[in-house]
């Protein structure tokens, strides 16, 4: 019963609330087109350059660099055992 | 209370019948938000897919660089996630523009939504909303029925050029407003992560602790 309450009060709340959640999703629809309208840019000049918008960042290679020495260093410990 | 008795039977009952469908609906849509609360943290988890490692490993230290370049990271998904939609959106413009072009058609343009035409009003139950019937309940005149039908389900083969063109822009816009829930769901996410991941707390700290070691 409890939870029914607590489903009904949602449901008011969201109904009150659904003006500012359909200006925040139209906001948020506005930037993510501008974000795409730059990427979209931009990646056509990475691609006439050889590259992609998608490779990794600098830190995701020092990461996986990490990784693999993390993984190394127990495959050798696991060896001498 | 005393008003509640004075109501004849046929009031009492429009009364309870109005008060089971209010809360019906109120459930419903509380319903609704929940399955988006839930759908929205699945959305989120790519944040965690995108920055576990790299906060494990502790190439991010700091909360700054972690929306930094957690922000870029949901940029590019949502590059990702807002191409394909986009891209059909274009595609459908091009396949109603060439052909109004090739037909020189213009008014099946005009048409697009009509019920009585080539539209795609053709394909839904069409009500008279003007002309709804009506009655009057404690003074206000409230709708007591359904309205006339102006239109039944019915297929026109002349309208096909409208009716692929609308299912195809309707279904790319909901992708595309999905596409964007996940967006707020992963920005919401990489905010709320950055101000608890490197937080400086002093509550699990016991200097005692560490002079007797």
């Amino acid at each position: 019963m409890l939870q029914f309450l607590k489903l009904i009060l949602f449901g008011f709340l969201y109904i009150v609330l659904s003006p500012v959640i359909v200006a925040v999703l139209a906001l948020a629809l506005a930037y993510g087109l501008i974000v795409f309208v730059l990427l979209f840019l931009k990646s056509i000049v990475l691609f006439f350059g050889g590259r992609t918008i998608f490779s990794d960042y600098p830190e995701d290679i020092a990461a996986k660099i990490i990784l693999g020495q993390i993984r190394d260093s127990g495959s050798e410990a696991g060896t001498v055992k | 209370m005393k008003w509640l008795v004075s109501l004849s039977e046929k009031e009492q009952r429009m009364l309870i019948i109005l008060f089971i469908l209010l809360v019906a609906v109120l459930a419903l849509v509380g319903l609704i938000g929940l399955g988006v609360k839930k759908i929205m943290q699945f959305q989120s988890r790519k944040v965690d897919e995108g920055m576990s490692y790299l906060v494990t490993t502790k190439v991010v230290k700091d909360e700054r660089h972690f929306r930094r370049l957690a922000r870029k990271k949901n940029y590019r998904l949502v590059f990702a996630q807002y191409f394909f939609p986009i891209l059909i959106i274009g595609l459908d413009i091009l396949f109603i523009f060439l052909y109004v072009e090739l037909s020189g058609d213009q008014a099946i343009i005009q048409e697009m939504f009509s019920y009585d035409a080539r539209g795609v009003g053709t394909l839904f139950f069409v009500f008279d909303w003007a002309n709804i019937p009506r009655a009057t309940f404690f003074g206000l005149s409230l709708p007591s029925d359904w309205p006339p039908i102006l239109n039944t389900p019915h297929f026109v083969l002349a309208a096909w050029p409208n009716y692929v063109f609308v299912t195809t822009a309707f279904i790319c816009a909901i992708w595309l407003l999905v596409s964007t829930q996940a967006f707020i769901a992963r920005s919401w996410r990489i905010y709320k992560k950055s101000r608890t991941i490197f937080i400086k707390s002093l509550d699990s700290i016991n200097s005692l602790d560490m002079i007797n070691k």
